[in-house]
């Protein structure tokens, strides 16, 4: 298909992934219509069709996603994704689903080591009036735990698109329970500056500027 | 009206039935270079490829013009400066770090410099093109100018002291490495290229426009006299304090940045030059929307601004979206206008 023929068929490029480590170095990208993403690559190397399967099921798995019954590279969100919702993480969902190729363990508690403490950090679901709430907590040493939880919802707020319902529990817009896409929010969210330098470092990457090409004093 | 007239008439003063979409560098990204299979450093490097990456400028986003010399190094690494290739999602760059000469008695172009791999990748790519889209569409080739070169051969900042402790060794730096410029330009031209390219990054971020004047006018008007084609010079950043110099080098266009108001840009260069440019890579096309895009194509033209361009080379990540957003809006903006 021809890149015009691609964004009428499956809309906006969310976002690219330049180089796929386990497929032929092709670049992936994430698009939505409507309520409908797609995992699409311009590449017609033999097998992408599988791979690109192989990365939606991935993005099912670790987002929480429906797969689209009778295409091989779309799935959806049951909230159908209204006002943006679930979209802001996708950025990191792509990602994970496509650098990666570790298990899903749906066992798990949402849960990771705080960066400028001692903490064990939890993300907890619960049912609020038929919403779910996740309330961020964390166990171990810190000087000002509650500090710590407000930055994580902050964090939250920012690259999940989350709705903040007090300063420390969230929702997603949709006030669904998706314990998968909490997963891989939360170790992003947990420090919004490294996570700010490294999204900047990653843009950075492949832009021809004064500075990238050394002509620059900064 | 043809894809290349229109360049090439908007270059000379001509008229147009609307303002070109040029490309003066590159417009290649990593989902064209999967859709072509012409992956960087590849395709920076084998003339087939090359010419498959960048036919799609055309073939793919509708641009009137094809440019298929992406980067910035090729003469640099035919003249031996240690190169750092990168892969498909990067800029293959010059190690300035590393510099090869330190003096002007250093330069001495290779034997054989025009046949190396490097700018052999060019000159037969625009060969192909020259085949396969005849007059249909602009070729754009690019050689580099002497202040960039000096910046590969010599480093940056040992070229730059230079000019302050120096000037007269600078110049013949300069002047030196002017015949390169030639050399690889006139190759182009003589493969098929319509239009050069001159990239000679004697930018705002380092240099005050009066050393434009001081070192570089006079070099960019003997350009233009000896090659036999529109030339457009291309400077990254600030560059309106240097604009109206630039306005008397004669060369056909100047391709300036986004950090140039394009009102103020038409202002400083007075008519005297056509302006190239100047949508902003790092925000509008790589982070923003289609309409973002479009409203800053708009701006430009309103500004009365003769090809519109993204301002530099595109970051090989941009969304082909809004590549395609930049000929839609100037067809929208000429419908409106008419």
């Amino acid at each position: 298909m021809k890149p015009q023929e691609v964004i009428e068929k499956y809309g906006t490029c969310l976002e690219l992934i330049s180089m796929d480590p386990f497929f032929h170095e092709i670049t992936v990208g994430l698009f939505l219509k409507d309520s409908t993403l797609t995992v699409h690559s311009y590449s017609n190397k033999d097998g992408v069709k599988e791979r690109l399967t192989q990365i939606r099921d991935r993005i099912v798995l670790f987002g929480g996603a429906k797969p689209l019954e009778g295409s091989y590279n779309q799935a959806t969100y049951d909230c159908g994704m209204k006002n943006g919702c679930c979209t802001s993480p996708l950025r990191f969902l792509l990602k994970r689903a496509v650098m990666k190729n570790d298990n899903y363990d749906s066992e798990s508690k949402i849960t990771v080591k705080d960066l400028r403490s001692e903490m064990q950090l939890y993300l907890t679901p619960k049912e609020v009036e038929g919403k779910t709430i996740y309330t961020v907590s964390g166990e171990g040493e810190a000087k000002k735990p509650e500090i710590r939880y407000r930055a994580v919802v902050n964090g939250l707020n920012r690259y999940g698109g989350c709705v903040k319902v007090s300063h420390t529990e969230v929702s997603l817009q949709c006030f669904r329970r998706n314990d998968a896409i909490m997963k891989i929010i939360l170790p992003i969210a947990r420090n919004i500056s490294a996570t700010e330098d490294s999204l900047a470092a990653e843009d950075m990457a492949g832009q021809m500027t004064t500075q990238t090409l050394g002509f620059s004093s900064t | 009206m043809k894809k290349k007239e229109r360049v090439i008439n908007a270059l000379t003063g001509k008229p147009v039935d609307r303002t070109p979409v040029s490309n003066p560098t590159n417009v290649a990204t990593v989902e064209l270079m999967d859709l072509v299979d012409a992956p960087f450093p590849d395709a920076c490097r084998d003339p087939e490829l090359n010419a498959k990456l960048a036919v799609t400028g055309y073939t793919e986003l509708g641009f009137d013009s094809i440019a298929p010399y992406f980067s910035i190094i090729q003469e640099s690494s035919a003249l031996g400066c240690e190169m750092q290739w990168e892969q498909k999602d990067n800029w293959p760059t010059v190690r300035m770090g590393n510099p090869i000469w330190k003096t002007p008695d250093d330069i001495k172009i290779p034997s054989g410099f025009l046949e190396h791999q490097d700018n052999l990748a060019i000159t037969k790519s625009i060969e192909i093109l020259k085949k396969e889209v005849g007059d249909e569409v602009a070729i754009i080739g690019k050689t580099m100018g002497p202040w960039t070169l000096a910046y590969h051969v010599f480093g940056v900042e040992p070229f730059l002291l230079l000019s302050i402790d120096d000037p007269q060794k600078t110049m013949e730096c300069l002047y030196k490495l002017r015949e390169i410029t030639v050399l690889f330009g006139q190759a182009q031209i003589d493969a098929g290229a319509d239009v050069l390219v001159v990239p000679d990054h004697a930018t705002g971020d380092l240099v005050s426009g009066e050393y434009y004047k001081r070192f570089l006018l006079e070099i960019h008007q003997e350009l233009v006299e000896t090659l036999p084609v529109p030339l457009i010079l291309h400077i990254c950043g600030k560059t309106i304090d240097r604009m109206p110099y630039i306005a008397e080098s004669g060369m056909a266009a100047f391709h300036f940045d986004s950090k140039n108001d394009p009102q103020e840009a038409m202002n400083a260069v007075d008519g005297k030059i056509n302006l190239a440019g100047n949508i902003n890579n790092p925000e509008t096309l790589y982070s923003k929307g289609v309409s973002d895009v479009k409203q800053e194509v708009f701006k430009a033209l309103d500004a009365g601004v003769q090809l519109i361009a993204p301002e530099c080379a595109i970051p090989l990540k941009t969304k082909i979206e809004n590549l395609l957003a930049i000929p839609e809006a100037v067809e929208e903006w000429t419908l409106k206008k008419h």
